[in-house]
């Protein structure tokens, strides 16, 4: 088995996730195999490239590198860019807009800190199935939620 | 394999934890109630992104020690499987399957890679992870390209199986509410659904039955008005059956849990959180539960009662639309009688058959504790270990303590606390236990154990005991074993 990842080494992952959609997007276009397919896949893999550094993030910050801050940097991430975009819909939301990145790295930094912060929460009893390691999506959304506020009335794309 | 469908239904918790803050959020902020688009935003974004939730959640679910890299590959498994059949056809829809499917493959793949340990040729692409992840997308690209060719089919057929239930009437109802509930656990629902809703018949070139029922067809919401009772009472009664069937000390948790469940029902037509409860514990039971759905339905539809809702059968959409509805008053007491049916049902189903619904798993023997997983956390399960152990004396830690700010050391001082190498004659490690074998009971120290981190040893008989010592147990047992 080995030792929690750091930053580093979940760096060096995320570089091979890239490198595998980068290739998959060369080997499909039209000066090489044209197989619009295999590029619709790459293509999938390369424009996600902010969830995926905010899931990254999350679970090499996280203590042993734990999935529920993977899932809640996902979601935190979704709320900042959902919520943004209702606020001010000229904000762009997709692949190449300016906001995605800020809200990854947000995202990805926040549920890594919530994770280490409260994935020990202990609620009262009438609330114990939320609490624990489903208190980190719950708590990283909430606060996604204030950022979203914030970022949709003075981002401007 | 029902072992295997448990974990699933254990895996979705965490996401399903989500649920019911976002129902909230999302029924609140739409124009008929608060307008506060930006709320209804943030709660959608949980909503439409269940399928990817649902990825990334059974991934880590399945994935050893809840690795989280397990999630990522989870979440661009769901990404290729998705896109790639969209890119062969445009209007395939996987849903919450897909996201169920990519995080089983993905959790799988990856926990029979990283047995390994890492190989000196893949250390190029980040070592045995690295090589998961490109196994994982080869299997994803794989699959779209089945879904791609085949699913298109699938759907056909459900929509022309859409179709001919429309024609039926109120036995169409009936079978509609049935295969309504039958396809949730596959996520699959909302394939039939979206037909139903708006494809389904034609008033003035408004098609769907929900779609005909806002632009006040009168005949519309014949397949919508039976979902009311099941959602505000039926269900909800099932819930707190549970909270009655649950052991006495549980039973204020376990009203926490069902009690908010029940209420996300009742008031928002969110049911998923009550449903995956026991779906996985006793389909048997949820299979029953479809059944009552469909008579619902087709009762409704029976006495023409109309009524219908924009996001789920619950009392906010059923205040909202009473006055489109025709009879919407009547689901009322048919609700309650539902209700009644649903609390003595499940109340002697779960006593009877002794199901292990919320509240009331035993500590087992087997290490693994079947319903708590649902309720607790695996930590908090720990918590609940006995913890009237005497504190160990320093001068007893010190003796079995080497370094222990490694895992080595860790292990070093966890085998001797366990009576030594030769003490031990089997050893291994489950989530967040170690499951042992050992020589000597006797020679097992607990106090040296709790000091050491451990929240509870569970002695079974002479020679088999668990140690609960947290989601290291994985990392700890392979140290362990460099000892012995």
């Amino acid at each position: 088995m080995q030792e929690k990842l750091g930053l580093g080494k979940v760096v060096g992952l995320l570089a091979v996730v890239f490198a595998i959609g980068g290739i998959l997007y060369w080997i499909g276009d039209p000066t090489v195999t044209n197989l619009h397919f295999i590029q619709a896949v790459g293509y999938a893999v390369l424009s996600n490239y902010a969830i995926i550094l905010a899931v990254g993030i999350s679970i090499g910050l996280a203590k042993e590198n734990q999935g529920a801050a993977g899932l809640a940097a996902f979601l935190g991430y979704e709320v900042i860019v959902q919520g943004t975009k209702s606020i001010s819909s000229s904000i762009d939301i997709g692949d190449k807009g300016s906001i995605v990145l800020v809200a990854g790295l947000i995202a990805g930094v926040l549920a890594g800190y919530m994770y280490n912060r409260y994935h020990k929460t202990k609620l009262p009893a009438v609330l114990a199935f939320f609490g624990g390691r489903r208190f980190v999506p719950i708590v990283t959304a909430g606060a996604c939620l204030l950022i979203a506020f914030v970022l949709g009335h003075v981002w401007h794309s | 394999m029902l072992g295997q469908l448990q974990r699933i239904g254990k895996a979705l918790m965490l996401p399903i934890a989500v649920l019911p803050a976002a129902g909230l959020l999302l029924r609140l902020g739409q124009p008929d109630t608060l307008n506060i688009p930006f709320m209804a935003a943030a709660g959608n974004a949980v909503f439409n992104f269940l399928p990817v939730l649902f990825a990334i959640g059974v991934a880590v679910g399945f994935a050893k020690n809840n690795h989280g890299f397990a999630g990522l590959a989870g979440f661009l498994s769901y990404e290729i499987l998705t896109d790639g059949a969209q890119a062969i056809n445009k209007t395939i829809n996987l849903d919450a399957l897909g996201g169920i499917l990519a995080g089983i493959i993905t959790g799988l793949i990856f926990n029979a890679v990283s047995k390994r340990r890492d190989a000196k040729w893949a250390q190029f692409i980040g070592g045995s992870k690295g090589l998961a992840v490109v196994l994982i997308t080869l299997v994803s690209i794989i699959l779209a390209l089945v879904f791609g060719y085949v699913w298109p089919y699938v759907q056909m057929g459900i929509n022309h199986l859409g179709g001919w239930i429309g024609a039926l009437g109120a036995v169409g109802a009936g079978i509609y509410g049935l295969l309504n509930r039958l396809l949730i656990p596959f996520g699959l629902h909302h394939v039939v659904n979206s037909y139903i809703w708006f494809v389904y018949g034609d008033w003035h070139g408004k098609t769907g039955d929900m779609t005909r029922f806002f632009a006040g067809d009168p005949s519309a919401g014949g397949f919508m008005a039976g979902m009311f009772p099941i959602m505000m009472f039926g269900l909800p009664s099932a819930a707190l059956a549970m909270v009655a069937a649950a052991k006495p000390e549980r039973r204020r948790v376990v009203l926490g849990i069902m009690g908010a469940a029940a209420l996300t029902s009742f008031l928002t037509g969110v049911t998923e959180p009550i449903e995956f409860s026991f779906m996985f514990l006793a389909p048997a039971l949820y299979g029953l539960h479809a059944v009552l759905t469909g008579l619902s339905l087709a009762i409704c539809y029976a006495l023409g009662i109309r009524d219908g809702f924009n996001f789920s059968a619950g009392l906010i959409d059923f205040v909202l639309n009473r006055n489109h509805a025709t009879h919407g008053y009547w689901l009322i007491p048919i609700g309650i009688a539902f209700g009644i049916v649903y609390f003595v049902v499940f109340y002697f189903s779960i006593k009877i058959f002794n199901i292990k619904t919320p509240g009331r798993e035993d500590q087992d023997a087997s290490g693994s504790v079947p319903g708590a997983g649902f309720i607790f956390d695996e930590m908090q399960v720990a918590a609940d270990a006995p913890a009237d152990v005497p504190a160990a004396t320093q001068a007893q830690v010190a003796a079995a303590t080497t370094d222990l700010s490694t895992m080595a050391g860790k292990a070093r001082a966890y085998l001797d606390a366990l009576g030594g190498a030769e003490n031990v004659v089997e050893i291994e490690a489950c989530t967040t236990r170690l499951r042992l074998n050992l020589k000597d009971m006797e020679k097992l120290n607990e106090p040296v154990l709790k000091q050491l981190g451990s929240s509870g040893v569970i002695k079974l008989n002479q020679h088999n005991a668990q140690v609960v010592v947290g989601t290291t147990a994985d990392m700890l047992v392979e140290e362990m074993k460099q000892f012995m």
